[in-house]
């Protein structure tokens, strides 16, 4: 297995999962996850160096899709579960999922780029690596996108509180 | 004492203070139940969102074998760019050479001929006669104008 190979496995779900989370579509994240290692690919290919490929993929995932994103000029249509996937949650539970991830779909690009590596885990260094915010800036920039959800979820919905 | 922002309030729920951050946060928390509540609600709040962001992503998948589409190199573009610009450019040029060719073409050969008219005033000064004016173009053919 050569080293595109080793990078192309082992980062492969990572990749999609922020794709996903990002484009709301499974079939466009795919194909965002497929532009992202053909990149890697010709990288490499033309002898360029990666010192970090974990922070590479995820900078050139987060770009590709908020350019795809801008080009759409309007958010992704929600991939959002049918109801017979989720015995375990109650309706009312997946209504307030569903609000919520609308909130999200309305946040702007780059503040959604924020979200989505905060929700893999993120360390605020590697958010800042991944999405361009000065590392001192990512908790306040989190606690603001924060806030500005829930304003946006009170307005969507006065019973979720 | 001042209450804690709400950036200050993030960082410590995501455990990215600094140690004199954090015990800063715990001396306040310890007589401040506005903020503690804060910090509680923040917490709830962002735990939430984790979860209904993660909640997106249901199934993996399994990783589809990675096949490179052979991508036709940038060179090959602006190759053909140039082989276009040089076309247009000779098209250009070789418009230009014609029309000014035809523009600085060898004037026609014309003969003028004046002669007094046949009606001699001999009480005007030569100024105010008659005069013909024959113009013969290179083919011969004679156009004739009168001034009177």
């Amino acid at each position: 297995m050569n080293s595109f190979d080793k990078l192309y496995y082992e980062n492969y779900h990572k990749v999609y999962r922020v794709a996903l989370k990002m484009s709301g579509n499974a079939q466009n994240a795919m194909d965002i996850v497929q532009e992202v290692f053909l990149s890697l690919f010709d990288k490499l290919e033309n002898g360029g160096e990666i010192i970090y490929p974990g922070t590479w993929l995820y900078k050139v995932t987060v770009n590709k899709c908020c350019d795809g994103l801008r080009k759409q000029m309007r958010f992704a249509t929600l991939d959002v579960a049918a109801g017979n996937e989720f015995h375990e949650v109650t309706i009312e539970k997946q209504e307030t999922r569903q609000i919520i991830e609308k909130a999200l779909f309305e946040l702007h690009p780059r503040e959604r780029v924020i979200m989505v590596l905060y929700s893999e885990g993120f360390s605020y260094k590697e958010i800042s690596e991944a999405s361009g915010v000065k590392f001192q800036s990512v908790g306040k920039t989190i606690s603001r996108i924060l806030e500005k959800l829930e304003k946006k979820l009170k307005g969507l919905n006065n019973d979720l509180y | 004492m001042t209450c804690i922002k709400p950036e200050l309030i993030q960082k410590y729920i995501d455990r990215e203070t600094t140690s004199a951050e954090s015990e800063l946060v715990d001396a306040h928390l310890k007589h401040c139940e506005d903020c503690c509540r804060k910090v509680e609600a923040r917490k709830q709040f962002s735990q939430l969102i984790i979860h209904s962001v993660n909640h997106l992503v249901k199934d993996h998948g399994s990783i589809p074998a990675f096949a490179p589409v052979k991508k036709v190199s940038g060179r090959f573009f602006v190759k053909r760019r140039i082989i276009y610009g040089l076309s247009a450019a000779c098209v250009l040029l070789l418009i230009m050479f014609t029309v000014i060719r035809t523009r600085t073409r060898e004037p026609w050969h014309v003969s003028i001929v004046n002669t007094i008219g046949p009606q001699v005033d001999a009480n005007k000064p030569i100024t105010k006669q008659d005069m013909i004016i024959n113009i013969i173009d290179q083919d011969g053919n004679v156009t004739e104008l009168k001034l009177e």
